[in-house]
């Protein structure tokens, strides 16, 4: 340890551009044997180091002892903590695959004293620092900040990391898989549902379900049972899946979620006997899948949905008639669901007690003049306006791309040349019309 | 726990919410010391639990479902007979269920600093309440808006009906708010609307439609 703790400091001292890049393969030789040591005379290698200034090797001690088999949570979690609050973004770029053992570790960890709340902050802050200013980054950690909120039941601490979408996803520099885009996406719908944003938990599942790819994964046929009903709760109905869908995820949705697309069926009809039905036939199934809470929540959107059907035939009702219409148990109940929805925007009511309690429907009266939608409106076209430009830079990125361009080149010569032509100014860049020009010389 | 004794009596919901969140989380990393606050030792004397402050914060923000998730999450010696009543409170106002939710308030003997918050908790439903009832009733009897504003007798109701400008029917016990339009957020809209539109179009309202000109002229 004394020895790596010298080269630590010495490469510090040499005062080179990049110092760090130099580190990184002598703390990788390290053995855990070595990490987890203390110095000669008895010290803490953690204590000696500053997370700011030495973070890449102050990532490889802190990780060697969390792994270790006898490590003191008590300790090494606020270690964790120290850690994520003060590291230098630019050294644990250079190590992505130590950040993932990180956050797996202090989860761990969390989990070993029982409490797996604690590993909320440390993750949470080191995935938000990590992913950078912008937070448009998906990183290894963001999966695991979302399951140690939803295990430590603080789905509040998830939103700083959710609510910003993601834009960049570059796997080499964050360590990512495959499964980790899903799995963020699926636990972010989760948190979602919990929290009630109905809307944005659909958006997540959507997102999980039409991953690129070839294959499908436990996850996708999760994401999906959960994706109808939500899709129930928000509009009545489940969407069909987008044609983008990749094919082996269409299959496999269609075979395991067969009691869910029964049970959308059967609720799109609005009967409140069929969904009865249906739902006592798979009552089971939804239990065992962890989705009986959505399913019951979908049931009880369905009063409210059905009372919304009520405002397209009549312009007045009394609360009886609601209450025998759509199944409830009086008159008072009725009332209560109705006031419910008003406060809920879902419906545009007034409520004559003093006539024996009739319902006036009304229609939405919203003028478009009010400032909140003018403002909703403006943001909503800078925000538009901001991600078509986004989508311009990505293709030009992409056009200009080695693997785009050979691949164009190789598969389809004759469109490659055209596409070359027509736009000139794609090639400004001079390496790249070098590129093309020697290409073009081979061929 | 200073500073969320200060936002309490100022009265900042979102800054306590906010602190109290991160206490926590915070608290949560430091094991087993013995005099460390609310999420280290039970709390004792007067101090309150910081989950019933945090799930009373969240009812004041109308946020119920971060309430609940906070009365999941409290461990087990942490649900003190005081925590406990904050969560039938909660659990009442999750039903709608809000006579039941006055008559729980008022039931239980609160301790000072959380009475403080129990009372604008109080506030916020009645005023919440009176809005709603406000906008989507076009006559309501004086015992239903007592029972639903939490107000003793039928009588107090048609007080503060009338001094809102409501129309009162002493002899028959109705009430008939003024303008019901079945719609709160409309109600909101101009109230804002009010403020703003005296300032009228500013530069930045300019700048941003030229920006959105020269957008679409780019295609």
């Amino acid at each position: 340890m004394d020895d790596l703790l010298r080269q630590i400091k010495a490469v510090e001292r040499a005062g080179v551009e990049k110092p760090w890049a130099d580190l990184l393969p002598v703390l990788k030789a390290a053995s855990s044997a070595v990490l987890c040591s203390c110095t000669v005379d008895g010290q803490d290698p953690l204590d000696l180091l500053n997370p700011k200034d030495h973070s890449l090797a102050y990532l490889f001690i802190l990780v060697a002892r969390m792994k270790a088999t006898n490590a003191d949570g008590g300790v090494l979690l606020q270690a964790a903590m120290r850690f994520a609050e003060q590291f230098e973004r630019d050294q644990v770029l250079l190590a992505p695959e130590q950040m993932t053992a990180y956050g797996e570790a202090t989860a761990r960890l969390a989990d070993k004293i029982d409490r797996p709340i604690s590993s909320v902050r440390p993750i949470q802050i080191a995935c938000i620092r990590w992913s950078g200013s912008k937070g448009n980054h998906l990183t290894s950690l963001h999966r695991m900040v979302l399951k140690c909120c939803l295990l430590a039941k603080t789905y509040r601490a998830a939103l700083p990391v959710l609510d910003r979408d993601i834009t960049e996803i570059d796997p080499q520099s964050y360590d990512l898989k495959y499964q980790d885009f899903l799995l963020h996406y699926y636990y972010g719908g989760m948190i979602y549902v919990g929290l009630k944003r109905f809307e944005r938990a659909l958006q997540c599942f959507h997102l999980c379900l039409t991953a690129p790819g070839f294959v499908a994964s436990a996850i996708q046929v999760e994401a999906h049972r959960k994706y109808i009903l939500v899709s129930l709760i928000l509009h009545g109905r489940s969407e069909p899946l987008p044609k983008y869908t990749n094919s082996a995820v269409f299959r496999a949705c269609k075979q395991y979620g067969a009691a869910y697309l029964d049970f959308a069926h059967a609720y799109e009809s609005l009967n409140f006997t069929r969904i009865e039905t249906e739902f006592r036939k798979s009552e089971q199934q939804f239990e065992i899948h962890g989705n009986r809470g959505l399913v019951m929540q979908s049931m009880t959107a369905l009063v409210r949905r059905n009372i919304q059907q009520l405002t397209q035939t009549y312009l007045t009702l009394s609360l009886s008639d609601i209450a025998k219409s759509v199944k409830l148990s009086g008159a008072a109940e009725a009332e209560r669901i109705v006031l419910q929805m008003i406060e809920d925007g879902e419906v545009f009511a007034t409520i004559n007690q003093c006539s024996g309690g009739m319902v006036s429907f009304r229609d939405a009266p919203e003028t478009y003049k009010a400032i909140e939608t003018m403002r909703r409106l403006k943001g909503e076209v800078t925000q538009a306006i901001d991600l078509g430009e986004r989508v311009i830079r990505m293709d030009r990125a992409l056009g200009l791309s080695k693997d785009f361009l050979s691949k164009i080149l190789h598969g389809e010569r004759g469109q490659g040349a055209n596409i070359g032509t027509a736009d000139d100014d794609m090639f400004g860049d001079d390496s790249i019309g070098e590129y093309w020009a020697g290409n073009r010389g081979g061929a | 726990m200073d500073e969320i004794y200060q936002c309490i009596s100022k009265g900042d919901i979102p800054q306590l919410i906010a602190l109290a969140e991160d206490l926590e989380l915070r608290n949560s990393l430091v094991l087993s010391s013995p005099m460390d606050g609310p999420a280290g030792a039970v709390p004792s004397g007067n101090e309150p639990s910081l989950y019933s402050v945090l799930q009373l914060a969240h009812l004041i923000q109308n946020d119920l479902p971060a309430a609940r998730l906070v009365a999941k999450r409290t461990p087990r010696d942490q649900q003190t007979p005081e925590f406990a009543a904050v969560t039938t409170v909660a659990s009442h106002l999750w039903n709608r269920d809000l006579p039941s939710v006055y008559s729980a308030m008022a039931s239980t003997q609160w301790s000072s600093i959380l009475e403080v918050l129990v009372l604008r908790l109080r506030n916020a439903v009645q005023e919440r309440t009176f809005a709603l009832i406000a906008n989507s009733y076009e006559s309501i009897s004086a015992v239903d808006a007592a029972a639903l504003l939490g107000l003793g007798a039928p009588a107090e109701a048609m007080e503060l009906a009338a001094k809102s400008g409501w129309d009162v029917d002493q002899a028959g016990g109705w009430l008939r708010p003024p303008g019901a339009k079945g719609d709160l957020r409309q109600h909101q809209g101009l109230a804002n609307g009010k403020s703003l539109s005296a300032q009228g179009p500013g530069l930045e309202d300019v700048g941003s439609l030229a920006k959105m000109i020269v957008h679409l002229e780019s295609f």
